[in-house]
Parts: structure tokens; C-alpha cells; sequence
């Protein structure tokens, strides 16, 4: 009897002592999209967006509260964050974060710490750059059903199935961290009415350097990894070529000694055109030979502007330097961003038309 | 002539005993704990991306040390404690087994204040402990208390319920950089040597052997098994080293503490999203084996040794360990810890060689006289 | 005064000196006519004697056509003559007081010359009320045998017997109950059940005490190896033929009188979850079905244990499509999750005591009733979210899947254990009950077979026929778990007999 009333004084301990003080789903501020815009004095203006989930009948209305305050670092906006919600903050779902164009110049490496050491957040999440001021475009909903965060991340994670590479902030956080790598973001732009990506913004470690437009995200895509969805225009013979990618494929490799490293990066391109509005010719083997050359000249003018870019304003998204780095054993990284200015890359496309449609 | 030996040092009742398949789950169960969630950071640290080949000299030299043990047993009839006794005699052999047993009872405590980090870094930070190992350590205390063959069943359990997450390092391969994978060795060998060392670290358990060898059916049997064992463990290690390369930067990667954990948050399904919560809910199956084996192996030498009943044993180093384990916290004093234990290990693998020696000359010597 | 009867029985070298002590037949005379429904009575007809009856007990028929008619018409003079005489099968002549006792206890005539004398003649006229053979109700299944067991222990091995006519069964009877003197019997196959498990059995069944033995899951509960654990751990069945199928299987049937459910052992946790449907259908449905049913299981279980922990600490877990319905469901429910889900769980378990309790039809109502009137209204009073109301029914749902029903009733009883480890500290809380319940399984054991087999001790041999199972061609030997002592079912080679194309 004695030894049943000890096991229950110790399961009732147990119970009072172990529950922890959590609030529940509804209980929490859930911040989905967080923004920061260089602010005064030297500080950091972050901007957040919580979605108010109620019981109302019309279920589609998201509304959103949007909070933004002044603060001394990335991790003082939380708590600053925390002064004016009535609900405890919770950043586990965070979805996107955006960083004003005026601060990415300045430098991340302050908020890239603490994205990598909070275990709470996600490394799905999405960042991105924006062309302008991230409070505006934060606070400028779009639609009526979405909420922003979720309109944003369906932006961007849609942008990267099509023409942008894929950039998670475990993407980022590799190339960050990485010897002979450098990140990249997408450039987001708010026009009147709506946001689109303008293309992309290219870091040297936390410090945004360099900045290329849509039109030549394509190419680079097809530099940096295998895709297959994406599509590129051309002018030809005074009309338009619409090309489809159905599959690229991507492979790089080094030859010579590790001062001198010469680079072959070969492409190979499977592609449907599907217009080519304003050429009057029938669609036939001899054309489409013409539309190859076309595209590969076309091609290998844009990689070799982009790399001359890459060199000029010394960095690597490719990651070519990680890549010698996994090859040759004696890698020196101060060596190779000495010699990278003058590296040799050559860059050989092989465009296939494989198909024109269901009409010719 | 060994089964003669066997039933003369120890008379287990046949109905405690396990086949000797069972040697298979027993070793590796007891090798995987929380150790690899996060080793791949030291092994880089020394090593970088060659840490590979490290794993595969770790997992060689482990299966020469295991052959070791076998010849130890066979010859030495019975558990480390008797083996101790023929060779040192009462008191300086009871001495040293005692040594084992508080190198088991590290081993187990190691395991669960790491485990309990895990916990409140990832998950709860504001935890209290004292409840948890409370309920943790009674928990133990129910299955040690079941006997061997209980344990035994735990291990089983716990390799089964490990294969599921291991098909998970599909997501960080799916988004990994597969380039980084290229057999090109850029370390000295004193480098791949010291993350051989650590490697062989986060191998530790198949020590245990040497005290749950009686209760093994057949122990000739059994050897292919344990050898299976080892080699299913630096398979697994590998695999989980090579997943981490291709999935972080070499940088990145000396930064990143629980590598494993760390990858496991890009895991989405439709229904659930970021996996490491399940993935360490679903670990204490990992990390329950080690505990109770180590605690059971810890409490059997001293019933081998004193006679006293285990019952009683585990009920006090359950207790022994549960306060340092509420007094422990934070990473640094984590940390000697788990260096302290890995140190021990070292010198207890490092002593199985002089053991045999040990005991092959004693043997001769009695064979003359 | 009953207690020196068990003695009696268990050292019979000592039954001369007691019953001297205990008194004589003429007492038990006696004691028996202060019931109005004993009959003592002299006969003087032709014969001349004295005939004694429990007319409650004693059909009425064998007494006056076959007992009667005959002492009547012709003159006998001892109680051999009327042995020979008399047309009923079985007639004893003894002068034992126990077992004279005994048999007019269960209806038998007894016929003295003297009123004085100690030897009697019994004369068999039992007349036992009986339900008829029906059709299984607890564990229906759509196809196959629909005999389901009833209360009389003869008629249940009368139907086990129809579908073994095998000399090696056999039935071996004892009686249990101080006070009831229940039958209770123990059915194996001799050859093919393992002789250690028939002895256990038998020496378990020995070592009952007990008042009252009213029905078989008395047996369950007091022969179990543990007795405090929630799970059964002797499978109880309605159905014959799942008997019959374990018995060839090597396993111990036991049958209580006045039970219309038998039992066997030794037993596994996952044959629970089997259902006599699963070798009425091809193997891959059959497969199927049993997964489903597995997956139901674990659902009902693990399901609003998940919700109360992924909703209290993990809601980093909740994908971002979903996040919306949850929260939104849940946005103005007064309570925290825990005390949603053990409210809503407790109500689901008072509809079904409530219906059980009821005759089917007013349980039906019952059912409806509380089913939508109190769900709809829980969730539109904005007390309950409709998630939630949509997990607890599906897994109340799930838990009825099990065919057999005792382990519905376990299973329905060990997620509160999950709800509370859940509430404190989620996932990992959830993991602790798991360990803690496999730990259990493992350490369990059916009249010392594993109960946990065959995932541990993890027998290949086993898994054919567990979770999944084979086809019969696939299945020639008998499960490891019995230790038949002939482990063959059949002969392999020839019903994997190899044939060609066009053959």
C-alpha cells in the first residue's frame, strides 16, 4: 500500500513539474515574411507580416497585421517585434526573408549568423533581395486570397521549377560557407501593382557586388546546373524564336596543373521551339541547323558576358574554386582568387531543336 | 571444450540466452547512438572530405580488435571478469573489472546528457531535466530490470525503427552537390590518422561483448554475426558521412554541429514538414539500447564480482546517474565529458591487445607447471 | 463446508477417513430435501425402492418412460438387475458419496433399495436448457463457416470434433471452482502440440483458485503470466474454426463450460490483429487487408496523441497549406489542446459503453444521437474544433477494426497514455510511451512463449502468416511459436512442385 501511494505522489510530480508553459497553434504570432531595410541612426528597420487566421465565414480574406520597428541587430528585431504583439512571436515558419538592395550593399554577414544558428527556422525558406524598399513590398498585399508571405514564397519556389536557379537559404548558406564559392539571390521588384523578379543579385560572401537581369538568367541557369523547364527568346530573320528547354545537362571539367587551371564547361541542350512568329520559312532539318547556330552564338555570347562579370567583380557563383578544390588535392584559396581574374573558361554549347510543336 | 568453460565460469539458464544472430543488432545498436548525429563535424575538422577513407581504416581496425575479443573469450572462459580473475587473481582482476564497470556507467551517463542536449536545443530549451531523466532513467530502470534478453529486444527494436530514417538521406542527396564526391585524398596522414581516432570514438561499443559474451547461444556462432555488425555500422557511417559531404560545403560543415539533424530539416512531405523533430522523437530508440545495455553491462560486474543482486545495482547507478545528470548543463562541461569517455575508450580498446597478450602467456605458463 | 472437498480431491488417500468424518448419505438426503425441488420418494410397485431426483435438473421423459416403466412392470431386486434392465446408457453403481453427490447435483436419478443403503444406483437424466448453434456475432465474417460457439461445453467439442475426426485429439477435463465446479476442458492434438505447453496449461489450470469460474475470460485473466498487463494474453475466439485452425497450428485450446468463447494459447500480440476473413480470401487481399487494419490500428492510437503534441509544441511541423485550416478550426476554442482531445476522446468512449450497454436498437439511436447531434454541436459552440472531431472519430472508427475484441478494448485504453506523454513533451513524450509499450510486449509472454514473436525474438519463419500473409503453398511448416513436435504441415516438395509450360 505504501509503495502505491509513492508511485502516485511521484506521477503526480511529474505531471505538475513536466508540463511546460506552451502556447498552442492559435496562441502564437506566427511571422511568415520578415523584411529589413537599413533604418536610422545605423540600425536595422525590420518589417513583419502575421497572418490573422479567424473563424469568419469567408475563409479566403487573409488579413494581415504588419509590425515594424527600429533595432539594433537581426536578432533585436525579434525583440522589438515582441513589444507590440499581443501574442507570443514565433519565427519557426518563417517562409521568406527579404533584405532591402541599400542594406545587401552594406553586408549580411550579421543576419546570415543567425540564420544558421537558429535551430527554429526552416532551410527551405526563401530569401531574396529587393529592389527598393522590402517595408513596401511587404506591406502592399497583392491578392485576395493569399497572404503575402505565401504569395512570395509561391513566386519565387515557381520561378525556380522555370528560368531561376534554385536559391534556399541552405543554397545560400553553402555557397556562403563555401571555399571558391559565392552566393547568389533573386532580385525581387514591386511595380504598380504586383512584384516580379528582375533578376538576380550576385554576393561576394555578405555583400551584394554584382546584379544581372532576367534576360540572362537562362544562360546562367543552364552554367550553373541540369533543368528542365525554361524558356529563352531570340530574334531571328526579323521574327522571334521562342525556345522551350526539355532537359539541359551541365558538366564541368579541369585540365592542367593547379596554377594554371583551364576550364571546360559543356552544355548540352535539348530544346522545343514553340514560336517563331515573323519567320516565314517551313519548319525543316535545315532550318532548325540554322536556329542551332543561332542559339549557340547566342549562348555563348551571354556566358561569356556573364563570366567576364563573374571575373571582374571577382566572384563565383558558379563555384568553380570548390569545384578545383574537390579535384586537386592542394588547394590554396588566397592562389586561387589571385589567379581567378585570369582564369580560362571556355564554354561549349550543343543546342538540339528537337521539336517545333504540332504545327508546322 | 569453450561450452564446458562457459558453463563451469557462469551457469546461465538456457531460457535467458540469445541466438547468436542477435550479436548483429546487440553490437551495432550499441555502436549507433547519439554520436552520429553530429560527428561528421570532427571528422572534417581533422580530415575534410577525406574523412571517408578514415572510417574505412576505423571500421578495419575495429574488426581486428573484435577478432580480439573472440580469441579472448574463447580461450579466457566466460566474461571479462573472470578473465580478470584467472589472469591478475582476486583482487587485483575484481579491481579492474570495477574499472569496466565505471567505464560502462560513463558510456550510458555520456549518451544520455548528450541526448538530453539534443533536446533542449533542438526541440525543448526550456526543459526541465530533473523530470525527464526522472522519467527517462525509470523508464531504463523497466527494461534493464527485464533482464538481458529484454535489452536484446530493444536493440532489434531500434535497428528496425533506424531503417526508415535512413532512407530519409534521399532528401539531401536529391539537394546536395554530388561533385563534391570525388576520390582525390588532399590530407597529410597524420590528418586522416586523427580522424581515424575520432572515428573510432563514435564506433565505441563493442566492448560489451566482452561482459554479455555467456549469454550468447552457440558463442562460435555468433562471430560471424558480430562481424556483420561492425561492418553494418562503418556502412552506415560512411553512408552518413558521404550524405553530409554532398549536402555541405567543407566549410560549412565545420560549422555545423549536429550535421545530421541539421540535414534532416529540409524533409517535407505533404502532411509534415521539417523532420528533425520526428527524427529526434524517433532517436530515443537509438538512444535507449546504449543506455540500458550500458547500464546493464555496468551492474553485472559488480553481481559477477561482489555477488550482490543486479536488481539492487541498478536501482543505485540509476540514482548515480541521475543527479549529475540534472547538474550537468551546457555544452562545455558536455563536452569533457564526452572527451573523458571517448579517452577511456581509447585506453579500453588499447587494452584488449595487452589483455590477449596477457593472457596467452599466463595460459602457457599454467599449461608447464 | 465446500473447502474440504478441494482437499479431498487432491489427496484421494485420505478419502476414506474424511468421508467417515463428514457424514453419510442419509444427511445429504437431508440437506437436499430442504429444497422444494427435490424429489425422494418410495417406490412400491413391482420393485420396491427408493428413488431420489432434483426435478429441476431431471428430464422428466427418460424418468418416467425408460426408469419408471420398467421398476414398474417387472420385479428387480438389485441394483445390477436394474442396471441390466434399464434402457439409458451410462448407469453407475457406486456408493461413493462425492460422486454420487456430484451427479444428482447435474440431474441424475438416484435409485436406493434401502433408504438406508450407501450403495445407489445414478441413473443419467440430465436435462440441460441450451441455446442453439448461431452465427458468430462478436467476430462476423462474410464468407466462410457461420457456427459460432454457445454455452455447452459438448456441444462447443462436438463442434471442434465435426472438424478434426482425428484420434489424436484429445480432451482432457477438469473441474475449477470451489463453489461452481465449473468444466473445464483442455483440447490439443496429440503428436502435434507441443507436450510443454500442454503441461503448463494443464498445471495452471491446476493451481486456479477460485470461487466462481463463470466464464472463459475468468481463465484468461488468472492463468496469465502477467496479470497486470492490459493486453489478453490468451486469444479468446467464438468461432470453431479458428480454433480448429489453431489447434492444427500445434497450439492449446481451452473450453469452460457455460462460455461460448474458447481460448488458445500460446498466442502472439500480432495474431490479435488477424481475423479469420484473412484465409477466406486470396493471400495478396488478404495481405492487404491485414495492413490496413495494422495501419488502423497504429493510427487509432498514435493519432490524437500527435495532434495534442504537434499543436502544443511542434507547430514548426504543420505545412504551410494545412497551417490555415488548423488554426483557423482552431482559433476560438477556449481550451488547450490537451483538454480538447481527452473531452472529445471520453465522449466517443461514453457512446460506446452507453451503447453497449443498451439493446441494439436503442444503441443505434444512441449512437446517431451522439455521433452528430453532440459533434456538430460541440464544434459549432466553438468547444471543440472540427479537426479534431474528424481525428477522434476516424480512430475511434479504426480501433473497431480490430477482430478481435478484447484488444479493441486495449488499444482503445493505452492512447491515454499517449495523450498525456504527448502534453508533456510532445513527439519525444509520444516516443517514451512507445518504448515503454514495446518494452512491455517484449517482456510479456503467453504461457512462457513469447508474446511479442515474431518480431522479437524475430522468427523469418513466423512473419509469413503475421502482418502480411503468404499463400498456403508458402506455408508448410508450422509456426516456430507452438514448438509443434511435427513441424510439417504438409509436404513441401510436392505442392511446390515445379511444372513446365503446356504441362
Amino acid at each position: 500500500m505504501k509503495k502505491h501511494w509513492s508511485l502516485l505522489i511521484m506521477v503526480s510530480v511529474v505531471f505538475l513539474a513536466g508540463c511546460m508553459a506552451d502556447k498552442s497553434v492559435e496562441e502564437n504570432a506566427i511571422v511568415q515574411i520578415v523584411g529589413y531595410d537599413v533604418g536610422e541612426e545605423e540600425r536595422i528597420r525590420g518589417t513583419v507580416s502575421i497572418p490573422q487566421y479567424g473563424k469568419s465565414e469567408d475563409k479566403q480574406a487573409a488579413s494581415e497585421l504588419y509590425l515594424t520597428v527600429d533595432a539594433d541587430s537581426t536578432k533585436d528585431v525579434e525583440v522589438e517585434i515582441q513589444k507590440q504583439s499581443s501574442k507570443p512571436i514565433s519565427i519557426g515558419k518563417l517562409a521568406v526573408t527579404l533584405y532591402s538592395k541599400e542594406l545587401a550593399e552594406k553586408g549580411l554577414d550579421d543576419n546570415v549568423d543567425v540564420l544558421s544558428r537558429d535551430p527554429r527556422l526552416s532551410r527551405n525558406m526563401f530569401l531574396g533581395v529587393v529592389d527598393g524598399s522590402a517595408k513596401d513590398l511587404i506591406e502592399s498585399g497583392y491578392t485576395q486570397d493569399e497572404t503575402t508571405s505565401k504569395h512570395l514564397q509561391g513566386l519565387i519556389e515557381n520561378n525556380t521549377l522555370h528560368n531561376f536557379p534554385s536559391t534556399s537559404l541552405h543554397d545560400f548558406l553553402y555557397a556562403y560557407y563555401a571555399q571558391g564559392m559565392d552566393p547568389f539571390l533573386p532580385l525581387l521588384k514591386k511595380r504598380e501593382s504586383f512584384v516580379e523578379l528582375s533578376g538576380l543579385a550576385f554576393f561576394k560572401k555578405g555583400l551584394l557586388v554584382a546584379e544581372v537581369p532576367d534576360s540572362k538568367i537562362f544562360t546562367f541557369k543552364m552554367l550553373k546546373e541540369n533543368f528542365i523547364k525554361g524558356m529563352q527568346d531570340l530574334p531571328f530573320e526579323g521574327g522571334t524564336l521562342m525556345l522551350e528547354n526539355i532537359g539541359s545537362n551541365v558538366d564541368y571539367s579541369l585540365t592542367g596543373p593547379l596554377d594554371d587551371p583551364k576550364f571546360t564547361i559543356k552544355v548540352k541542350l535539348k530544346a522545343e521551339v514553340n514560336e517563331m512568329a515573323g519567320v516565314d520559312r517551313k519548319a525543316t532539318p535545315k532550318l532548325a541547323k540554322e536556329m542551332e547556330e543561332k542559339f549557340v552564338e547566342y549562348f555563348n555570347k551571354e556566358a561569356d558576358e556573364l563570366i567576364s562579370l563573374f571575373k571582374e567583380k571577382k566572384v563565383d557563383p558558379l563555384g568553380l574554386g570548390n569545384f578545383t578544390k574537390t579535384r586537386k588535392g592542394n588547394f590554396d584559396l588566397t592562389q586561387w582568387q589571385d589567379n581567378y581574374s585570369e582564369l580560362d573558361v571556355d564554354v561549349q554549347f550543343d543546342v538540339k531543336i528537337i521539336e517545333y510543336g504540332i504545327f508546322s | 571444450m569453450n561450452k564446458l568453460n562457459n558453463s563451469q565460469g557462469l551457469n546461465i539458464p538456457e531460457n535467458y540466452l540469445v541466438t547468436p544472430a542477435y550479436v548483429f543488432f546487440l553490437i551495432h545498436s550499441m555502436q549507433v547512438g547519439v554520436g552520429i548525429l553530429g560527428f561528421e563535424k570532427y571528422l572534417v575538422e581533422k580530415a575534410g572530405f577525406d574523412a571517408w577513407i578514415s572510417i574505412l581504416i576505423a571500421g578495419g581496425i575495429l574488426h581486428v580488435i573484435l577478432w580480439m575479443i573472440y580469441r579472448l573469450l574463447q580461450n579466457g572462459g566466460g566474461d571479462i571478469v573472470e578473465i580478470h580473475k584467472s589472469i591478475f587473481g582476486k583482487y587485483l582482476g575484481g579491481f579492474l573489472s570495477l574499472l569496466f564497470c565505471a567505464y560502462f556507467t560513463l558510456l550510458a551517463f555520456t549518451v544520455l546528457i548528450t541526448f538530453i542536449e539534443v533536446i533542449k536545443v533542438w526541440v525543448f530549451p526550456g526543459m526541465h531535466v530533473w523530470v525527464f531523466a526522472f522519467v527517462l532513467l525509470f523508464l531504463v530502470y523497466y527494461l534493464v530490470s527485464g533482464g538481458f534478453r529484454v535489452i536484446t529486444g530493444i536493440c532489434l527494436i531500434s535497428v528496425i525503427i533506424g531503417l526508415p530514417i535512413l532512407l530519409l538521406k534521399y532528401f539531401p542527396v536529391e539537394a546536395g552537390h554530388t561533385m563534391n564526391i570525388y576520390p582525390a585524398v588532399s590530407h597529410s596522414i597524420p590528418g586522416i590518422l586523427g580522424a581515424t581516432k575520432q572515428s573510432i570514438l563514435s564506433f565505441l561499443g563493442l566492448e560489451f561483448l566482452l561482459i554479455y559474451y555467456p549469454f550468447i547461444k552457440n558463442p562460435q556462432k555468433s562471430k560471424k554475426w558480430a562481424h556483420y555488425g561492425v561492418f553494418y555500422t562503418t556502412m552506415i557511417y560512411l553512408i552518413s558521412v558521404l550524405v553530409t559531404f554532398v549536402y555541405y560545403s567543407e566549410e560549412q560543415l565545420k560549422q555545423v554541429v549536429w550535421g545530421t539533424i541539421s540535414a534532416w530539416k529540409i524533409v517535407e512531405f505533404p502532411f509534415i514538414e521539417r523532420f528533425e523533430f520526428v527524427g529526434i522523437a524517433m532517436w530515443l530508440y537509438v538512444v535507449l539500447p546504449n543506455i540500458c545495455l550500458g547500464l546493464w553491462g555496468a551492474t553485472r560486474i559488480p553481481k559477477r564480482v561482489f555477488n550482490v543482486k543486479q536488481k539492487y545495482m541498478v536501482i543505485i547507478f540509476c540514482i548515480a546517474i541521475y543527479f549529475p545528470t540534472v547538474l550537468i548543463d551546457g555544452r562545455p562541461m558536455i563536452d569533457v565529458v564526452n572527451n573523458l569517455s571517448g579517452q577511456l575508450g581509447m585506453y579500453v580498446l588499447m587494452y584488449i591487445p595487452v589483455l590477449l597478450v596477457l593472457k596467452t602467456i599466463s595460459d602457457k605458463v599454467r599449461k608447464r607447471t | 463446508m465446500w473447502k474440504w472437498k478441494r482437499k479431498e480431491k487432491q489427496q484421494p488417500e485420505k478419502q476414506q477417513q474424511t468421508k467417515k468424518q463428514n457424514g453419510s448419505l442419509s444427511e445429504f438426503i437431508q440437506a437436499m430435501q430442504q429444497s422444494e425441488d427435490f424429489v425422494h420418494y418410495k417406490l412400491s410397485g413391482s420393485t420396491r425402492c427408493t428413488i431420489s431426483y432434483l426435478k429441476t435438473m431431471s428430464d422428466s421423459k427418460i424418468l418416467n418412460r425408460s426408469v419408471l416403466s420398467i421398476l414398474n412392470s417387472e420385479s428387480l431386486h438389485t441394483l445390477h438387475d436394474m442396471r441390466e434392465r434399464i434402457p439409458v446408457e451410462n448407469i453407475r453403481v457406486t456408493s461413493k458419496l462425492e460422486l454420487i453427490e456430484e451427479k444428482v447435483m447435474f440431474g441424475y436419478i438416484m435409485v436406493q433399495i434401502h433408504e438406508k443403503d450407501e450403495e445407489v444406483l445414478l441413473v443419467p437424466a440430465v436435462s440441460l436448457e441450451s441455446r442453439d448453434v448461431g452465427i458468430p456475432e462478436v467476430e462476423f465474417s462474410v464468407v466462410g463457416p457461420k457456427e459460432a460457439f454457445v454455452e455447452t461445453l459438448n456441444t462447443n467439442i462436438n463442434l471442434i470434433r465435426k472438424r478434426l475426426p482425428l484420434p489424436q485429439l484429445t480432451v482432457k477435463e477438469t473441474n475449477i471452482g470451489k463453489v461452481t465446479k465449473t468444466r473445464v476442458a483442455v483440447v490439443y492434438i496429440d503428436g502435434v502440440a507441443n507436450k510443454d505447453n500442454v503441461e503448463t496449461v494443464e498445471q495452471r489450470l491446476k493451481g486456479i483458485e477460485i470461487d466462481q469460474l463463470t466464464d472463459s475470460s475468468f481463465v484468461t485473466q488468472v492463468i496469465a503470466d502477467n496479470s497486470n498487463s492490459p493486453f489478453p494474453q490468451l486469444l479468446d475466439t467464438e468461432r470453431p474454426d479458428r480454433v480448429v485452425s489453431n489447434l492444427v497450428e500445434g497450439k492449446v485450446a481451452i473450453l469452460v463450460e457455460g462460455s461460448p468463447h474458447a481460448l488458445t494459447c500460446p498466442t502472439t500480440v500480432v495474431e490479435f490483429f488477424g481475423a479469420s476473413d484473412d484465409y477466406f480470401l486470396p493471400w495478396h487481399l488478404a495481405t492487404a487487408f491485414r495492413l490496413i487494419r495494422l495501419f488502423a490500428v497504429i493510427f487509432s492510437v498514435l493519432s490524437t496523441p500527435l495532434y495534442v503534441a504537434v499543436l502544443t509544441y511542434h507547430h514548426e511541423m504543420i505545412p504551410g497549406a494545412l497551417m490555415a485550416t488548423i488554426v483557423s478550426s482552431r482559433s476560438d476554442i477556449p481550451f488547450p489542446p490537451i483538454l480538447e482531445v481527452i473531452v472529445l476522446e471520453l465522449t466517443i468512449e461514453l457512446l460506446r459503453e452507453a451503447g453497449a450497454r443498451l439493446p441494439t436498437k436503442i444503441g443505434q439511436t444512441i449512437g446517431i444521437v451522439g455521433g452528430i447531434v453532440i459533434g456538430t454541436a460541440a464544434v459549432d459552440a466553438g468547444l471543440t474544433s472540427n479537426v479534431l472531431l474528424i481525428i477522434v472519430a476516424l480512430s475511434a472508427l479504426a480501433s473497431f477494426t480490430t477482430p478481435v475484441y478484447q484488444i479493441g478494448n486495449t488499444i482503445r485504453l493505452i492512447r491515454f497514455p499517449f495523450i498525456i506523454g504527448a502534453q508533456l513533451w510532445g513527439l519525444i513524450g509520444v516516443s517514451m510511451c512507445m518504448v515503454f509499450f514495446i518494452g512491455h510486449l517484449i517482456k510479456l509472454q503467453s504461457i512462457g512463449r513469447p508474446f511479442f514473436e515474431p518480431l522479437y525474438p524475430l522468427r523469418i519463419k513466423d512473419l509469413k502468416d503475421s502482418f502480411i500473409r503468404l499463400p498456403f503453398n508458402k506455408q508448410t511448416e508450422r509456426p516456430v511459436l507452438t514448438r509443434s513436435e511435427d513441424t510439417q504441415r504438409m509436404n513441401p516438395s510436392r505442392v511446390n512442385a515445379k511444372r513446365d509450360i503446356d504441362e
